[in-house]
Protein backbone atom coordinates (compact mmCIF):
# COMPACT_ATOMS: atom_id res chain seq x y z
CA UNK A 1 0.00 0.00 0.00
CA UNK A 2 2.91 2.41 1.05
CA UNK A 3 4.71 1.34 -2.43
CA UNK A 4 1.16 2.27 -4.33
CA UNK A 5 0.71 5.67 -2.74
CA UNK A 6 4.84 6.62 -3.85
CA UNK A 7 4.08 5.15 -7.27
CA UNK A 8 0.53 6.87 -8.30
CA UNK A 9 0.74 9.62 -5.95
CA UNK A 10 4.30 11.33 -5.01
CA UNK A 11 5.66 10.35 -8.06
CA UNK A 12 2.88 11.31 -10.23
CA UNK A 13 4.28 14.81 -12.43
CA UNK A 14 0.32 15.99 -12.25
CA UNK A 15 0.44 16.78 -8.36
CA UNK A 16 4.00 18.01 -8.09
CA UNK A 17 3.20 21.55 -8.70
CA UNK A 18 1.04 21.49 -5.71
CA UNK A 19 3.25 19.81 -3.63
CA UNK A 20 5.88 22.02 -4.14
CA UNK A 21 3.11 25.49 -3.55
CA UNK A 22 1.60 23.73 -0.45
CA UNK A 23 3.92 20.86 1.76
CA UNK A 24 7.46 19.93 3.04
CA UNK A 25 7.35 16.55 2.19
CA UNK A 26 9.25 14.89 5.10
CA UNK A 27 9.16 10.68 4.74
CA UNK A 28 9.08 8.58 8.31
CA UNK A 29 11.07 4.69 7.03
CA UNK A 30 10.25 2.16 9.54
CA UNK A 31 13.58 0.69 8.22
CA UNK A 32 15.48 3.99 9.56
CA UNK A 33 16.37 5.04 13.36
CA UNK A 34 15.28 8.71 12.89
CA UNK A 35 12.07 7.49 11.13
CA UNK A 36 10.69 4.47 13.82
CA UNK A 37 11.49 7.59 16.25
CA UNK A 38 8.74 9.96 14.06
CA UNK A 39 6.53 6.26 14.58
CA UNK A 40 6.54 6.26 18.21
CA UNK A 41 6.52 10.32 18.72
CA UNK A 42 2.98 9.74 16.80
CA UNK A 43 2.10 6.84 18.05
CA UNK A 44 1.25 5.47 14.18
CA UNK A 45 0.83 1.49 13.92
CA UNK A 46 -0.79 1.59 10.47
CA UNK A 47 0.89 2.47 7.23
CA UNK A 48 0.68 3.97 5.11
CA UNK A 49 -0.33 6.91 7.45
CA UNK A 50 -0.10 10.71 6.03
CA UNK A 51 0.35 13.07 8.48
CA UNK A 52 0.30 17.13 8.17
CA UNK A 53 1.18 19.19 10.26
CA UNK A 54 0.93 23.17 10.41
CA UNK A 55 4.19 25.68 11.03
CA UNK A 56 3.47 25.87 14.65
CA UNK A 57 4.36 22.27 15.10
CA UNK A 58 0.33 21.38 15.84
CA UNK A 59 -0.89 18.62 13.84
CA UNK A 60 -3.41 19.45 11.59
CA UNK A 61 -5.11 16.08 9.97
CA UNK A 62 -4.29 12.47 9.48
CA UNK A 63 -5.41 9.85 6.49
CA UNK A 64 -4.63 6.03 6.91
CA UNK A 65 -4.74 3.80 4.09
CA UNK A 66 -4.77 4.33 0.38
CA UNK A 67 -6.46 2.83 -3.06
CA UNK A 68 -6.35 4.44 -5.97
CA UNK A 69 -7.58 6.42 -7.50
CA UNK A 70 -4.50 8.57 -6.88
CA UNK A 71 -7.10 12.13 -7.45
CA UNK A 72 -9.45 10.80 -4.79
CA UNK A 73 -6.38 11.14 -2.48
CA UNK A 74 -5.42 13.82 -3.56
CA UNK A 75 -9.12 15.30 -2.46
CA UNK A 76 -8.30 14.28 0.90
CA UNK A 77 -5.07 16.44 0.82
CA UNK A 78 -6.38 19.24 -0.44
CA UNK A 79 -8.59 19.41 2.33
CA UNK A 80 -6.16 19.53 4.60
CA UNK A 81 -4.73 22.23 3.24
CA UNK A 82 -7.85 23.94 2.73
CA UNK A 83 -8.62 23.40 6.64
CA UNK A 84 -11.60 21.59 5.54
CA UNK A 85 -13.05 19.03 8.27
CA UNK A 86 -9.62 18.53 9.77
CA UNK A 87 -8.89 17.72 13.21
CA UNK A 88 -7.47 20.61 13.79
CA UNK A 89 -10.75 22.61 12.46
CA UNK A 90 -13.02 20.27 14.60
CA UNK A 91 -10.81 20.33 17.85
CA UNK A 92 -11.38 24.42 17.46
CA UNK A 93 -14.45 23.88 16.64
CA UNK A 94 -15.38 21.59 19.63
CA UNK A 95 -13.44 23.50 21.83
CA UNK A 96 -15.90 26.89 21.33
CA UNK A 97 -18.72 24.67 21.66
CA UNK A 98 -18.52 21.85 24.04
CA UNK A 99 -21.91 20.73 22.90
CA UNK A 100 -21.32 19.58 19.49
CA UNK A 101 -22.14 16.25 19.31
CA UNK A 102 -21.48 15.87 15.74
CA UNK A 103 -17.44 17.19 16.02
CA UNK A 104 -17.13 15.10 18.90
CA UNK A 105 -18.20 12.28 16.75
CA UNK A 106 -16.00 12.75 13.74
CA UNK A 107 -13.06 13.46 16.22
CA UNK A 108 -13.81 9.89 18.00
CA UNK A 109 -13.42 8.81 14.03
CA UNK A 110 -10.33 10.78 13.56
CA UNK A 111 -8.98 8.96 16.28
CA UNK A 112 -10.17 5.67 15.52
CA UNK A 113 -8.51 5.90 12.42
CA UNK A 114 -5.37 6.67 14.04
CA UNK A 115 -6.38 3.49 16.19
CA UNK A 116 -6.32 4.79 19.15
CA UNK A 117 -9.00 3.66 20.72
CA UNK A 118 -8.67 5.06 24.05
CA UNK A 119 -9.13 7.85 22.92
CA UNK A 120 -11.46 7.58 20.30
CA UNK A 121 -13.58 5.94 23.42
CA UNK A 122 -13.53 9.18 25.12
CA UNK A 123 -15.22 10.98 21.82
CA UNK A 124 -17.70 8.49 21.56
CA UNK A 125 -18.68 8.26 25.16
CA UNK A 126 -18.50 12.02 24.45
CA UNK A 127 -21.43 11.72 21.45
CA UNK A 128 -23.58 9.48 23.94
CA UNK A 129 -24.13 12.09 26.78
CA UNK A 130 -24.53 15.00 24.27
CA UNK A 131 -26.75 13.11 21.89
CA UNK A 132 -28.73 10.44 23.89
CA UNK A 133 -31.10 10.82 21.39
CA UNK A 134 -29.09 10.83 18.03
CA UNK A 135 -30.45 13.82 16.69
CA UNK A 136 -26.83 15.59 16.03
CA UNK A 137 -26.30 14.10 12.23
CA UNK A 138 -26.03 10.95 10.81
CA UNK A 139 -22.80 8.60 9.44
CA UNK A 140 -22.47 6.98 5.90
CA UNK A 141 -20.27 3.82 5.14
CA UNK A 142 -18.78 4.64 1.87
CA UNK A 143 -18.19 0.84 0.92
CA UNK A 144 -21.45 -0.74 2.63
CA UNK A 145 -23.79 2.10 2.05
CA UNK A 146 -25.42 2.22 5.54
CA UNK A 147 -26.39 5.10 7.23
CA UNK A 148 -26.82 5.59 11.02
CA UNK A 149 -27.27 8.26 13.42
CA UNK A 150 -24.03 9.23 15.16
CA UNK A 151 -24.91 8.09 18.60
CA UNK A 152 -25.36 4.63 17.18
CA UNK A 153 -22.72 4.02 15.82
CA UNK A 154 -20.51 5.40 18.58
CA UNK A 155 -22.70 3.19 21.16
CA UNK A 156 -21.63 0.03 18.30
CA UNK A 157 -17.90 1.04 18.97
CA UNK A 158 -18.09 1.84 22.49
CA UNK A 159 -19.46 -1.92 23.05
CA UNK A 160 -16.63 -2.77 20.61
CA UNK A 161 -13.96 -1.08 22.53
CA UNK A 162 -15.47 -3.08 25.95
CA UNK A 163 -15.02 -6.13 24.67
CA UNK A 164 -11.49 -6.03 23.65
CA UNK A 165 -8.55 -5.60 26.14
CA UNK A 166 -7.70 -6.90 28.85
CA UNK A 167 -11.40 -7.03 30.51
CA UNK A 168 -13.60 -8.13 27.79
CA UNK A 169 -17.15 -7.20 29.21
CA UNK A 170 -19.92 -7.76 26.90
CA UNK A 171 -22.63 -6.03 28.58
CA UNK A 172 -22.29 -3.11 26.24
CA UNK A 173 -22.78 -4.52 23.02
CA UNK A 174 -25.37 -6.78 24.63
CA UNK A 175 -27.23 -3.56 25.00
CA UNK A 176 -26.72 -2.29 21.82
CA UNK A 177 -28.26 -5.60 20.36
CA UNK A 178 -31.49 -5.14 22.81
CA UNK A 179 -32.23 -0.99 21.79
CA UNK A 180 -30.89 -1.51 17.80
CA UNK A 181 -32.61 -4.59 16.83
CA UNK A 182 -33.10 -2.93 13.41
CA UNK A 183 -29.81 -1.35 12.91
CA UNK A 184 -27.86 -2.17 9.91
CA UNK A 185 -25.04 -2.60 12.35
CA UNK A 186 -26.93 -5.66 14.19
CA UNK A 187 -25.44 -8.60 12.73
CA UNK A 188 -21.78 -7.02 13.08
CA UNK A 189 -22.37 -6.33 16.62
CA UNK A 190 -23.61 -10.23 17.01
CA UNK A 191 -20.54 -11.31 14.83
CA UNK A 192 -18.26 -9.21 17.50
CA UNK A 193 -20.17 -11.18 20.69
CA UNK A 194 -19.87 -14.50 18.79
CA UNK A 195 -15.87 -14.38 18.47
CA UNK A 196 -16.22 -12.84 22.34
CA UNK A 197 -18.10 -16.48 23.03
CA UNK A 198 -16.40 -18.60 20.83
CA UNK A 199 -13.85 -18.88 23.78
CA UNK A 200 -14.71 -16.81 27.34
CA UNK A 201 -17.58 -17.52 28.61
CA UNK A 202 -19.32 -20.60 30.21
CA UNK A 203 -20.92 -23.35 28.03
CA UNK A 204 -23.99 -22.20 29.31
CA UNK A 205 -24.25 -18.86 28.61
CA UNK A 206 -22.11 -19.51 25.20
CA UNK A 207 -25.26 -21.90 24.26
CA UNK A 208 -27.80 -19.08 25.19
CA UNK A 209 -25.94 -16.66 22.96
CA UNK A 210 -25.99 -18.90 20.01
CA UNK A 211 -29.27 -20.16 20.59
CA UNK A 212 -30.14 -16.42 20.07
CA UNK A 213 -28.06 -15.71 17.57
CA UNK A 214 -28.66 -18.52 15.56
CA UNK A 215 -32.21 -18.31 15.70
CA UNK A 216 -32.20 -14.80 14.39
CA UNK A 217 -29.96 -15.79 11.11
CA UNK A 218 -31.32 -19.21 10.36
CA UNK A 219 -30.13 -19.61 7.11
CA UNK A 220 -26.46 -18.20 7.55
CA UNK A 221 -23.98 -20.82 7.56
CA UNK A 222 -21.18 -18.22 9.28
CA UNK A 223 -23.74 -18.12 12.39
CA UNK A 224 -23.91 -21.72 12.30
CA UNK A 225 -20.34 -22.61 11.68
CA UNK A 226 -19.65 -20.20 14.96
CA UNK A 227 -22.00 -22.72 17.37
CA UNK A 228 -20.75 -25.90 15.87
CA UNK A 229 -17.18 -24.73 16.53
CA UNK A 230 -18.22 -23.94 20.14
CA UNK A 231 -19.61 -26.94 20.78
CA UNK A 232 -16.75 -28.97 18.70
CA UNK A 233 -14.39 -26.96 21.27
CA UNK A 234 -16.61 -27.78 24.15
CA UNK A 235 -16.97 -31.65 23.36
CA UNK A 236 -20.32 -30.65 24.28
CA UNK A 237 -23.52 -31.29 22.80
CA UNK A 238 -23.54 -33.35 19.73
CA UNK A 239 -27.38 -33.91 19.09
CA UNK A 240 -27.35 -30.07 18.70
CA UNK A 241 -24.23 -29.99 16.64
CA UNK A 242 -25.51 -32.96 14.62
CA UNK A 243 -28.67 -30.95 13.60
CA UNK A 244 -26.25 -27.77 12.80
CA UNK A 245 -23.49 -29.92 10.83
CA UNK A 246 -26.62 -30.93 8.88
CA UNK A 247 -28.37 -27.91 8.67
CA UNK A 248 -24.78 -26.07 7.11
CA UNK A 249 -24.72 -29.32 4.68
CA UNK A 250 -27.74 -28.03 3.36
CA UNK A 251 -27.46 -24.20 2.80
CA UNK A 252 -23.46 -24.76 1.55
CA UNK A 253 -23.91 -28.43 -0.70
CA UNK A 254 -23.98 -26.01 -3.87
CA UNK A 255 -20.64 -24.18 -2.74
CA UNK A 256 -19.09 -25.65 -0.20
CA UNK A 257 -16.42 -23.37 1.37
CA UNK A 258 -13.04 -25.01 2.70
CA UNK A 259 -13.22 -23.20 6.47
CA UNK A 260 -17.04 -24.50 6.98
CA UNK A 261 -16.27 -28.09 5.37
CA UNK A 262 -12.70 -27.86 7.71
CA UNK A 263 -15.20 -26.99 10.88
CA UNK A 264 -17.39 -29.77 9.83
CA UNK A 265 -14.22 -32.16 9.71
CA UNK A 266 -13.12 -31.05 13.20
CA UNK A 267 -17.10 -31.46 14.97
CA UNK A 268 -16.96 -35.03 13.14
CA UNK A 269 -13.64 -35.97 15.06
CA UNK A 270 -14.69 -34.38 18.03
CA UNK A 271 -17.75 -36.61 18.03
CA UNK A 272 -15.40 -39.96 16.83
CA UNK A 273 -16.82 -40.03 13.56
CA UNK A 274 -13.96 -39.97 11.21
CA UNK A 275 -15.56 -41.12 8.28
CA UNK A 276 -18.03 -38.29 8.11
CA UNK A 277 -15.19 -35.72 8.64
CA UNK A 278 -13.16 -37.75 5.52
CA UNK A 279 -16.70 -37.55 3.64
CA UNK A 280 -17.36 -33.74 4.26
CA UNK A 281 -13.30 -32.76 3.57
CA UNK A 282 -11.57 -35.94 2.85
CA UNK A 283 -8.97 -36.85 -0.13
CA UNK A 284 -11.99 -35.66 -2.54
CA UNK A 285 -13.05 -32.54 -1.71
CA UNK A 286 -9.87 -30.43 -2.77
CA UNK A 287 -9.84 -32.04 -6.77
CA UNK A 288 -13.91 -31.61 -6.56
CA UNK A 289 -12.89 -28.17 -5.68
CA UNK A 290 -10.26 -27.76 -8.16
CA UNK A 291 -12.72 -29.16 -10.69
CA UNK A 292 -15.29 -26.77 -10.49
CA UNK A 293 -12.80 -23.71 -10.55
CA UNK A 294 -11.24 -25.09 -13.52
CA UNK A 295 -14.83 -24.75 -15.12
CA UNK A 296 -15.27 -21.55 -14.06
CA UNK A 297 -12.17 -20.02 -15.41
CA UNK A 298 -12.60 -21.88 -18.43
CA UNK A 299 -15.99 -20.19 -18.78
CA UNK A 300 -14.69 -16.61 -17.89
CA UNK A 301 -12.15 -17.07 -20.51
CA UNK A 302 -14.61 -17.54 -22.91
CA UNK A 303 -16.63 -15.27 -21.80
CA UNK A 304 -13.88 -12.48 -22.08
CA UNK A 305 -12.52 -13.37 -25.59
CA UNK A 306 -16.22 -14.14 -27.26
CA UNK A 307 -16.11 -10.03 -26.29
CA UNK A 308 -12.43 -9.84 -27.31
CA UNK A 309 -11.81 -8.21 -24.21
CA UNK A 310 -9.69 -8.59 -20.86
CA UNK A 311 -7.95 -11.46 -23.46
CA UNK A 312 -4.62 -11.15 -21.04
CA UNK A 313 -6.89 -12.46 -17.77
CA UNK A 314 -8.80 -15.00 -20.06
CA UNK A 315 -5.59 -16.64 -21.26
CA UNK A 316 -4.12 -16.69 -17.81
CA UNK A 317 -7.67 -18.09 -16.28
CA UNK A 318 -7.39 -20.51 -19.11
CA UNK A 319 -3.89 -21.10 -18.68
CA UNK A 320 -4.30 -21.90 -15.30
CA UNK A 321 -7.40 -24.60 -15.70
CA UNK A 322 -4.94 -26.63 -18.23
CA UNK A 323 -2.19 -26.86 -14.97
CA UNK A 324 -4.76 -28.46 -12.89
CA UNK A 325 -5.70 -30.74 -15.33
CA UNK A 326 -3.58 -30.86 -18.29
CA UNK A 327 -4.50 -34.27 -19.79
CA UNK A 328 -8.07 -32.88 -20.08
CA UNK A 329 -9.14 -33.85 -23.59
CA UNK A 330 -12.21 -31.13 -22.79
CA UNK A 331 -9.82 -28.01 -21.32
CA UNK A 332 -7.02 -28.53 -24.27
CA UNK A 333 -9.66 -28.09 -27.20
CA UNK A 334 -10.97 -25.27 -24.66
CA UNK A 335 -8.05 -23.37 -23.96
CA UNK A 336 -6.85 -24.26 -27.77
CA UNK A 337 -10.67 -21.91 -28.98
CA UNK A 338 -9.24 -19.47 -26.55
CA UNK A 339 -5.98 -19.21 -27.90
CA UNK A 340 -6.83 -19.05 -30.98
CA UNK A 341 -9.62 -16.15 -29.80
CA UNK A 342 -6.82 -14.04 -28.31
CA UNK A 343 -4.46 -14.42 -31.64
CA UNK A 344 -2.25 -16.83 -30.21
CA UNK A 345 -2.66 -19.42 -32.46
CA UNK A 346 0.86 -20.53 -32.24
CA UNK A 347 0.27 -21.19 -28.96
CA UNK A 348 -3.47 -23.29 -29.96
CA UNK A 349 -0.96 -25.74 -31.75
CA UNK A 350 1.55 -26.30 -29.02
CA UNK A 351 -1.00 -27.66 -26.42
CA UNK A 352 -3.51 -29.13 -28.95
CA UNK A 353 -1.88 -29.53 -32.60
CA UNK A 354 -0.29 -32.50 -34.70
CA UNK A 355 1.69 -33.65 -31.16
CA UNK A 356 -1.40 -33.90 -29.52
CA UNK A 357 -2.43 -36.07 -32.30
CA UNK A 358 0.44 -38.24 -32.15
CA UNK A 359 0.09 -39.01 -28.58
CA UNK A 360 -3.75 -39.82 -28.86
CA UNK A 361 -3.11 -42.25 -31.95
CA UNK A 362 -5.72 -44.69 -31.09
CA UNK A 363 -7.98 -42.65 -28.88
CA UNK A 364 -11.42 -42.51 -30.48
CA UNK A 365 -13.07 -39.90 -28.45
CA UNK A 366 -9.80 -37.63 -28.33
CA UNK A 367 -9.17 -37.80 -31.84
CA UNK A 368 -13.09 -37.10 -33.11
CA UNK A 369 -12.67 -33.97 -30.93
CA UNK A 370 -9.29 -32.96 -32.32
CA UNK A 371 -10.82 -33.42 -35.92
CA UNK A 372 -13.63 -31.24 -35.79
CA UNK A 373 -12.41 -28.84 -33.82
CA UNK A 374 -9.91 -27.83 -36.33
CA UNK A 375 -12.19 -28.70 -38.86
CA UNK A 376 -14.35 -26.22 -37.36
CA UNK A 377 -11.33 -23.87 -37.06
CA UNK A 378 -10.64 -23.83 -40.53
CA UNK A 379 -6.85 -24.40 -39.21
CA UNK A 380 -4.30 -27.25 -38.52
CA UNK A 381 -6.51 -28.95 -41.93
CA UNK A 382 -3.69 -31.25 -42.93
CA UNK A 383 -3.13 -32.90 -39.60
CA UNK A 384 -6.82 -32.92 -38.84
CA UNK A 385 -7.52 -34.69 -42.00
CA UNK A 386 -5.22 -37.50 -41.03
CA UNK A 387 -6.80 -37.57 -37.85
CA UNK A 388 -10.01 -37.80 -39.54
CA UNK A 389 -9.38 -40.40 -41.61
CA UNK A 390 -7.64 -42.64 -39.22
CA UNK A 391 -10.47 -42.56 -36.96
CA UNK A 392 -13.07 -42.92 -38.99
CA UNK A 393 -10.50 -46.19 -39.40
CA UNK A 394 -10.66 -46.94 -35.85
CA UNK A 395 -14.64 -46.40 -35.43
CA UNK A 396 -16.58 -46.96 -38.81
CA UNK A 397 -19.82 -46.98 -36.86
CA UNK A 398 -19.31 -43.99 -34.72
CA UNK A 399 -21.63 -41.36 -36.15
CA UNK A 400 -19.89 -38.32 -34.40
CA UNK A 401 -16.32 -39.54 -36.07
CA UNK A 402 -17.93 -39.55 -39.66
CA UNK A 403 -19.30 -36.05 -38.97
CA UNK A 404 -15.65 -35.06 -37.77
CA UNK A 405 -14.28 -35.80 -41.03
CA UNK A 406 -17.14 -33.89 -42.93
CA UNK A 407 -16.17 -30.93 -41.32
CA UNK A 408 -12.48 -31.13 -42.44
CA UNK A 409 -13.24 -31.64 -45.66
CA UNK A 410 -15.57 -28.97 -46.17
CA UNK A 411 -12.82 -27.06 -44.76
CA UNK A 412 -10.85 -28.07 -47.54
CA UNK A 413 -13.39 -27.25 -50.26
CA UNK A 414 -14.24 -31.37 -50.92
CA UNK A 415 -17.55 -30.79 -51.25
CA UNK A 416 -18.19 -34.51 -52.41
CA UNK A 417 -16.12 -35.79 -49.66
CA UNK A 418 -18.06 -33.85 -47.39
CA UNK A 419 -21.31 -34.64 -48.57
CA UNK A 420 -20.66 -38.65 -48.36
CA UNK A 421 -19.04 -38.47 -44.66
CA UNK A 422 -21.86 -36.11 -43.53
CA UNK A 423 -24.60 -38.59 -45.37
CA UNK A 424 -22.45 -41.42 -43.35
CA UNK A 425 -23.23 -39.46 -39.97
CA UNK A 426 -26.73 -39.52 -40.67
CA UNK A 427 -27.15 -42.63 -41.65
CA UNK A 428 -25.23 -43.81 -38.23
CA UNK A 429 -27.19 -41.51 -36.16
CA UNK A 430 -29.29 -41.79 -33.29
CA UNK A 431 -32.56 -41.21 -34.27
CA UNK A 432 -32.58 -37.80 -31.60
CA UNK A 433 -29.70 -36.86 -33.51
CA UNK A 434 -30.40 -37.60 -37.01
CA UNK A 435 -32.24 -33.89 -37.79
CA UNK A 436 -28.79 -32.32 -36.22
CA UNK A 437 -26.62 -33.63 -38.31
CA UNK A 438 -29.21 -33.67 -41.55
CA UNK A 439 -28.53 -29.86 -40.84
CA UNK A 440 -24.74 -30.41 -41.44
CA UNK A 441 -25.73 -31.83 -44.94
CA UNK A 442 -27.77 -28.49 -45.99
CA UNK A 443 -24.76 -25.96 -44.88
CA UNK A 444 -22.25 -28.17 -46.87
CA UNK A 445 -24.94 -28.04 -49.89
CA UNK A 446 -25.41 -24.53 -49.51
CA UNK A 447 -21.68 -23.42 -49.25
CA UNK A 448 -21.02 -25.76 -52.47
CA UNK A 449 -23.92 -23.86 -54.28
CA UNK A 450 -22.14 -20.62 -53.62
CA UNK A 451 -18.78 -21.89 -54.30
CA UNK A 452 -20.23 -22.67 -57.72
CA UNK A 453 -21.79 -19.27 -58.41
CA UNK B 1 29.10 0.92 -25.80
CA UNK B 2 29.57 3.91 -24.19
CA UNK B 3 26.75 5.83 -26.21
CA UNK B 4 24.69 3.11 -24.08
CA UNK B 5 25.67 3.83 -21.07
CA UNK B 6 24.36 7.46 -21.78
CA UNK B 7 21.40 6.80 -22.77
CA UNK B 8 21.05 4.69 -19.91
CA UNK B 9 21.91 7.80 -17.52
CA UNK B 10 19.90 9.89 -18.97
CA UNK B 11 16.96 7.63 -18.67
CA UNK B 12 17.96 6.83 -14.62
CA UNK B 13 17.93 10.62 -14.05
CA UNK B 14 14.71 10.99 -16.05
CA UNK B 15 13.36 8.73 -13.75
CA UNK B 16 14.27 10.49 -10.97
CA UNK B 17 13.53 13.52 -11.82
CA UNK B 18 9.51 12.44 -12.02
CA UNK B 19 9.67 11.38 -8.38
CA UNK B 20 9.06 13.42 -5.39
CA UNK B 21 12.36 14.73 -3.43
CA UNK B 22 11.79 14.15 -0.24
CA UNK B 23 12.94 16.71 2.62
CA UNK B 24 16.67 15.83 3.96
CA UNK B 25 16.59 17.13 7.58
CA UNK B 26 14.83 16.69 10.89
CA UNK B 27 11.13 17.10 11.17
CA UNK B 28 11.85 20.48 13.36
CA UNK B 29 13.81 21.39 10.64
CA UNK B 30 10.76 20.88 8.04
CA UNK B 31 8.47 22.55 10.41
CA UNK B 32 10.43 25.86 10.26
CA UNK B 33 10.38 25.65 6.41
CA UNK B 34 6.60 25.01 6.87
CA UNK B 35 6.29 28.24 8.83
CA UNK B 36 8.73 30.33 6.56
CA UNK B 37 6.84 29.38 3.46
CA UNK B 38 3.42 28.96 5.00
CA UNK B 39 3.39 25.79 3.61
CA UNK B 40 2.38 22.50 5.62
CA UNK B 41 4.75 19.37 6.65
CA UNK B 42 3.60 16.33 4.66
CA UNK B 43 5.02 13.90 6.65
CA UNK B 44 4.72 9.89 5.40
CA UNK B 45 4.67 7.27 7.41
CA UNK B 46 6.68 4.54 5.13
CA UNK B 47 7.16 0.82 5.68
CA UNK B 48 8.92 -0.92 2.37
CA UNK B 49 7.76 -4.53 3.62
Amino acid sequence: MCKLLGEQYYANPKFREYFDNHFVMLRADSDEKIGQELFKKFKINATPTVLTIGGDGAEVDWTVGYGPPPEKFHQTMQKMVEGDGTFKALSEAFAKNPKDAAAAFLLARKWSYRTDSAKSAEYYRLVVTLDPTGKSGTYKDEYQKWTVPYTEYAEFSLGGTALGGTTRDPAAMKAFIQKYAKSPLLKQAYARLSSYYSSVPSKDEATAFYAEFTAKYPEDPEVLVAWLNRITRDKGDFVKGVELADRIRLVTQRNPVPRTSQSLANFYFAKGDAEEAENVYGKDFMSDRASSLSYDMIDYANYWVGRNANLEAAVRAAETALKLFPDSSYFLSQAAGIYIKAGKEDKALEIYGPAYFQKNIGNKNALSSYTAFWGNQGKNLDSALEAGRKVVELSPNDYYCWYALSTVLLAKKDYDGALKAAEKAVELADDAFKSYYQKNIEKIKTAQAAEKK
Amino acid sequence: MKRFLVVALVLVLASFASAQNWFKGTLDQAVAKAKAENKLVLLDFYSGG
